[in-house]
């Protein structure tokens, strides 16, 4: 039987974490050359335009980084509240109510000095998204309303009630289809890689991840979340106010949500445009697992997923490959993310291990006789 | 024993090997079980007992080595090749299916059918056979949720006898039985015995293998290191040999000097998980310096009353008080601040969060208390070094702070969850089967920690299911029998037999108020 020396060991152990997500990443390119050749494509030039071309010039960089931009913070958002062990799977609903109340009050606002608008527009996306995590979190700590129905069931009645109003009070007349009024320029993100559509909501993400991390990671706070999410029990007996953290884990969820919205409206729509999101939300959910539900994971995981759907659009125009790739990558990467045969297979280990570890403190002795 | 020593061994296990991973569970381990004895498997908690015992069973394959049963060699490679060899074991947690009644549990797998319907009367006739000729009383048609513990591991025995084993393997039998249970299950074992059976009994409890075992076999660190008959030597030898130095039996203590009283409990009631009472009008004192066991079996009210007084099970009537404030409704958070500290029965489910490093698990609940955080920011240098001071004082061995806790060995995470604890510096604090599981060598270190901290005046609840830990330990007795005390005793006078009559409901005092 193979016996790793401990050198080794100690270098998996550090590098464990990377295990699941890279395997993840190469099992679901490998479905997808299979997926490639099957429909007789060249899967060398597919996966040439997929993987290297968001990378080949500025703009196609830029545009990257542009659809990154959201991805990190529903991501994030998605990875609070699994940090505190519950799904919200709501982040598409608190994303289109803070780029519509963003994109109102930028658009009403407009008299007032720009960088203020931009604050307050910024500040009232995150509340609206803030009050659509914070309900379904209320009624699951409080009424023990399963969080995952109530987070999808709201993703409906955020679209269809932001449809409502961007058909009827909030419709730009001049407009033909449903969108709100434009925002005046001065009140839009500025570009960061021009002429690419990256802008500064990218630095307002990352922005966002430090500050997300340092909270979870640094503060008795973000200390009693990843308790209530690890063991709630053991919560419960240190006296950590379990509801109450819950509670706070969903509003801050949904609060990077609606953040997500608001960026995505002051930096790439500039108006609130009815479906303008391609699933960001839902996306956000395989962002955060793709990270293992750790902020800096998810801004690497969203640039990845970013470098993927951006890939996808040049990879079809380039080698006819279709775009829906894409979602059949991001269908088995959320399957193996998720996928019980880990557990089982950690449970295997931790099993496996007791006996050993006893011996533990005399592993010398134990190892001298080993051989014989 | 002399009868058998002609024939070869009903099962022979030689120099069995099994690896994990890199570390050796199982080193050359030579071991036989002949017909007519009752051969006792000893060690610490991960000395290797039970992996031996899984690879006679069938559930793990030895890495090298051979197995012989009655002079051949075999192959085990699942359970089912076990029992067709005619080994049995029993498991230390009980593998029955509660809602299924004993005979559907004893013949799960093995269905007596008549065509292809499922023939319970004949398997009711089968095992009421079965327990009248092994002398095993059960009801056949009893729905198993509705039988005590004792009583299901009787089912448990029954269901390896049904396929008539001859080799009889014990997990740990006697952590989950009273005293009179126990007694109980060794006859029946001796009787086993007698029919020319071979029992293997695992255990740790020396004073058992004194009891019920002809001969003993130990074993330490995955390797055997003695095969003896147990009138050759001495429990202290047994122990030493165990252990591999000399052991302190009784816990060594000076009489108690109690003080006023610091948790005082009137009328208290309270209801379990399934709503019914489970705490009965239950009034006592732990007073400064003393420790105050709670003696029973297990599930007559001991767990609801601990999570009663941490303040994680409402009382439905009564009054607690800590240094004279009523704490009654009080939650978690206040009762810690009030100066209760809680070492909880369930260590992995409750006491730790065992995805979280040892340092984190050893700072929570001390951010305010010890200053490990700064306007609700960790101060992590600091929280470094204190944890470092604790795992040293509290001789955590092979743990490193940032290791997740539930990787640590039990008998380390108690030390973790008590060091955490004691930090507090707690007016109260309640321990609810503090080294069930552990070793001879945590127990001892937990119980003079208890100790020590008795004398440094703490007043101390114990919770055990171990009598022979709350006899030692305590200084007062407290028996509950169904949610009610129904007796209390001065622990330096206490009997084990009288206790076991009052866990039971056999006997019961009539108290008055709680002194004091």
């Amino acid at each position: 039987m193979a016996e790793p020396t401990s050198g080794f060991a100690r270098l998996g152990r550090s590098l464990a974490p990377l295990l699941q997500p890279v395997l993840a990443i190469l099992t679901a390119l490998a479905v997808g050359v299979v997926i490639i050749m099957a429909i007789g494509k060249d899967p060398v030039s597919a996966y040439q335009s997929f993987l290297v071309a968001s990378f080949t010039s500025r703009v196609r960089f830029g545009n990257m980084l542009a659809t990154a931009t959201p991805l990190i913070l529903t991501g994030l958002a998605v990875a609070v509240s699994f940090q505190a062990g519950v799904f919200n799977i709501g982040a598409e609903g608190q994303l289109y109510l803070g780029a519509f109340w963003a994109a109102v009050t930028a658009v009403h606002l407009a008299s007032l000095p720009a960088p203020l608008v931009i604050l307050l527009s910024l500040a009232v996306g995150v509340l609206a998204g803030a009050l659509w995590g914070f309900l379904p979190g209320w009624l699951r700590a409080f009424l023990h309303v399963n969080e995952v129905v109530s987070t999808i069931m709201l993703n409906y009645v955020a679209m269809l009630l932001t449809e409502y109003l961007v058909n009827h009070p909030f419709k730009d007349p001049t407009a033909g289809a449903p969108m709100t009024r434009m925002i005046p320029p001065r009140e839009w993100l500025g570009s960061l890689l021009p002429p690419s559509s990256a802008h500064w909501g990218l630095v307002v993400a990352i922005g966002t991840v430090v500050v997300v991390a340092f909270l979870l990671g640094r503060t008795v706070w973000g200390q009693y979340l990843r308790f209530v999410g690890q063991n709630p029990h053991f919560a419960e007996y240190e006296g950590i106010p379990v509801r109450r953290v819950l509670v706070g884990a969903m509003t801050l969820s949904g609060a990077i949500a609606g953040l997500a919205g608001a960026v995505q409206v002051l930096g790439i729509n500039h108006r609130f445009i009815q479906g303008f999101s391609p699933d960001f939300g839902f996306t956000g959910v395989t962002v955060a697992l793709l990270g293992r539900i750790n902020p800096w994971g998810a801004a690497v995981a969203g640039v990845f997923y970013a470098v993927l759907i951006n890939g996808a659009s040049i990879m079809q125009q380039n080698t006819s490959v279709p775009y829906s790739l894409v979602s059949i990558l991001q269908g088995i990467l959320v399957l193996f993310m998720t996928a019980e045969g880990w557990v089982w297979l950690r449970r295997r280990r931790r099993q496996a291990s007791p006996p050993a570890r006893a011996a533990e403190p005399q592993a010398g002795a134990v190892e001298g006789g080993a051989g014989t | 024993m002399s009868r058998s020593e002609k024939t070869p061994p009903l099962v022979e296990m030689r120099r069995i090997t099994k690896f994990f991973g890199e570390l050796v569970a199982n080193d050359a381990v030579d071991f036989e079980a002949r017909a007519g004895e009752v051969h006792a498997l000893l060690g610490e908690n991960g000395a290797g007992k039970t992996t031996l015992m899984n690879i006679l069973f069938g559930m793990l394959q030895p890495d090298e080595g051979e197995i012989l049963v009655q002079g051949r060699p075999v192959r085990l490679q699942s359970p089912l090749d076990a029992r067709r060899h005619r080994i049995g074991m029993v498991h230390q947690h009980f593998k029955l299916v509660p809602s299924l009644t004993v005979a559907e549990n004893i013949f799960l797998g093995q269905e007596r059918t008549r065509g292809p319907f499922v023939d319970l009367r004949r398997a009711n006739e089968e095992v009421a056979r079965l327990a009248e000729r092994y002398g095993l009383a059960v009801e056949p048609a009893v729905r198993v949720e509705r039988l005590s513990v004792g009583v299901r591991q009787r089912v448990e025995i029954l269901k390896a006898l049904s396929y008539d084993a001859q080799v009889l393997i014990l997990d740990e039998p006697t952590a989950v039985l009273t005293p009179q249970e126990t007694q109980e299950l060794f006859r029946i074992v001796r009787g086993f015995a007698e029919m020319g059976k071979a029992v293997i009994f695992i255990t740790h409890k020396l004073h058992e293998v004194k009891e019920v075992a002809d001969r003993l076999t130990v074993m330490r660190q995955g390797r055997k290191v003695a095969t003896l008959s147990t009138g050759e030597a001495s429990e202290h030898e047994i122990a030493r040999l165990m252990v591999g130095r000399e052991v302190l039996f009784r816990v060594e203590k000076d009489p108690a000097r109690p003080g006023e009283p610091v948790l005082q409990v009137r009328g208290l009631c309270g209801l379990s998980d399934q709503k019914t009472p489970a705490v009965r009008n239950v009034s006592f004192d732990v007073r400064r310096g003393e420790i105050v066991g709670v003696a029973g079996v297990e599930g007559n009210g001991q767990s609801e009353l601990i999570e009663i007084l941490a303040g994680l099970r409402p009382a439905t009537a009564g009054r607690v008080t800590l240094l004279g404030r009523d704490i009654t409704r009080a939650g978690v958070a206040e009762r810690r601040r009030a100066g209760l500290a809680h070492v909880p029965e369930d260590r992995m489910d409750r006491g730790v969060s065992p995805k979280a490093s040892v340092q984190e698990n050893l700072a929570a609940g001390h951010y305010g208390a010890s200053a490990l955080a700064r306007r609700g920011v960790l101060d992590l240098r600091r929280i470094r070094a204190w944890a470092q001071e604790l795992l040293q004082r509290y001789d955590v061995r092979g743990a490193s702070l940032s290791l997740p806790v539930g990787s640590l060995s039990g008998g380390n995470v108690q030390k973790v969850v008590l060091a955490r604890e004691i930090a507090l510096a707690p007016q109260f604090l309640m321990a609810a089967q503090p080294t069930r599981g552990l070793d001879v060598g945590a127990t001892e270190f937990i119980h003079k920690t208890l100790v020590a901290e008795r004398d440094r005046g703490r007043a101390i609840l114990l919770v055990s299911a171990e009598l022979s830990e709350v006899m030692s330990l305590s200084d007062r007795i407290l028996v509950m029998y169904r949610g009610e005390i129904v007796g209390e005793f001065d622990a330096a006078a206490a009997d084990e037999n009288e206790l076991g009559l009052y866990m039971m409901g056999v006997k019961r005092q009539e108290r008055g108020e709680a002194d004091g």
